[in-house]
């Protein structure tokens, strides 16, 4: 499994957080140190402050969204190698291949679950990407 | 006729209750309109694309609690009056988007607004109504889709 000393979680909702949190900790990250942010640009501040292994975004976020978020990580030469998973409840094929595309390496489909994530790590892992 | 509809909505309020609080969500035995939920939280949202229409969710203030205190790890007199409208508004943006997932047809694109609190009086469509009445940790709750096009896309 992908070694995950930090993690940073972006979504406006603190519940979302909360369920992303303890699916994290539920496939055995309890251990990782988990950073919260309620949108984009807070994300970005925390993933640059620190070396983090994983960032987990939404997509529809107050003052920068999932798309925007995902566009500076990967234009960021020190950040572009970051695996960002979107977590969304939106259905939209040609978005999801669009996000692929501009660089997230996997996308669920909410609710999100441990065997989801589990999933998404593996498929990280293995250098695919994929909807979920 | 709305069988496919029901199913739909069925297994996307369940599954979320599954996931999010580790509950049971089941729809209601009883054939009649079960009574006024008491001391309501609702939220609502708009459903964008491919049909107009709204989604809304009514829950027991004291099963949006025990919900509240699952995902929080939080005693009762710690969770806030703000914990509870985020949990409903998330429930609802949850199991909206696997409603659409699993009802339109495969790979059709679909879009939802934000939740916005409160009970719907929707001004959009008065012709096709729909709640569907749930029981979890026996308190029952509801959920009513409005969207003319949704009972039309029902009898296909």
């Amino acid at each position: 499994m992908l070694e995950l000393k930090r993690i940073v979680i972006a979504d406006d909702s603190f519940t979302a957080r909360m369920v992303i949190r303890r699916c994290l900790e539920m496939i055995g990250l309890e251990d990782a140190e988990i950073v919260e942010a309620a949108n984009g640009k807070e994300a970005l501040t925390k993933v640059k402050q620190s070396p983090t292994d994983l960032l987990l975004t939404d997509l529809n976020m107050p003052v920068m969204d999932g798309d925007t978020l995902i566009k500076w990580v990967k234009a960021s030469p020190k950040l572009f190698a970051l695996p960002v998973i979107v977590i969304t409840s939106a259905g939209n094929p040609a978005r999801e291949k669009s996000l692929l595309e501009s660089g997230a390496a996997v996308v669920i489909q909410k609710p999100l679950s441990p065997a989801k994530l589990t999933e998404s790590l593996k498929i990280i892992e293995q250098g695919g990407t994929k909807d979920v | 006729m709305y069988e496919r509809l029901d199913q739909s909505m069925v297994e996307a309020v369940a599954d979320t209750f599954e996931n999010l609080a580790f509950m049971e969500a089941v729809p209601a035995a009883s054939a009649e309109k079960p009574a006024a939920i008491s001391s309501p939280v609702a939220a609502s949202i708009l459903i964008l694309e491919p049909v107009v229409g709204d989604i809304s969710l009514t829950l027991p203030r004291q099963l949006a609690m025990q919900v509240a205190e699952t995902i929080y790890n939080l005693a009762h007199d710690e969770i806030t009056a703000e914990m509870i409208r985020d949990i409903v508004a998330e429930f609802l943006n949850t199991f909206g988007g696997k409603f659409l997932n699993e009802f339109l047809e495969p790979g059709q694109m679909y879009s939802l607004g934000t939740p916005e609190q409160g009970e719907v009086a929707s001004a959009l469509c008065e012709e096709f109504v729909r709640t569907w009445y749930f029981v979890a940790e026996g308190m029952e709750f509801t959920v009513t889709l409005t969207g003319e096009e949704f009972g039309d896309a029902s009898g296909r």
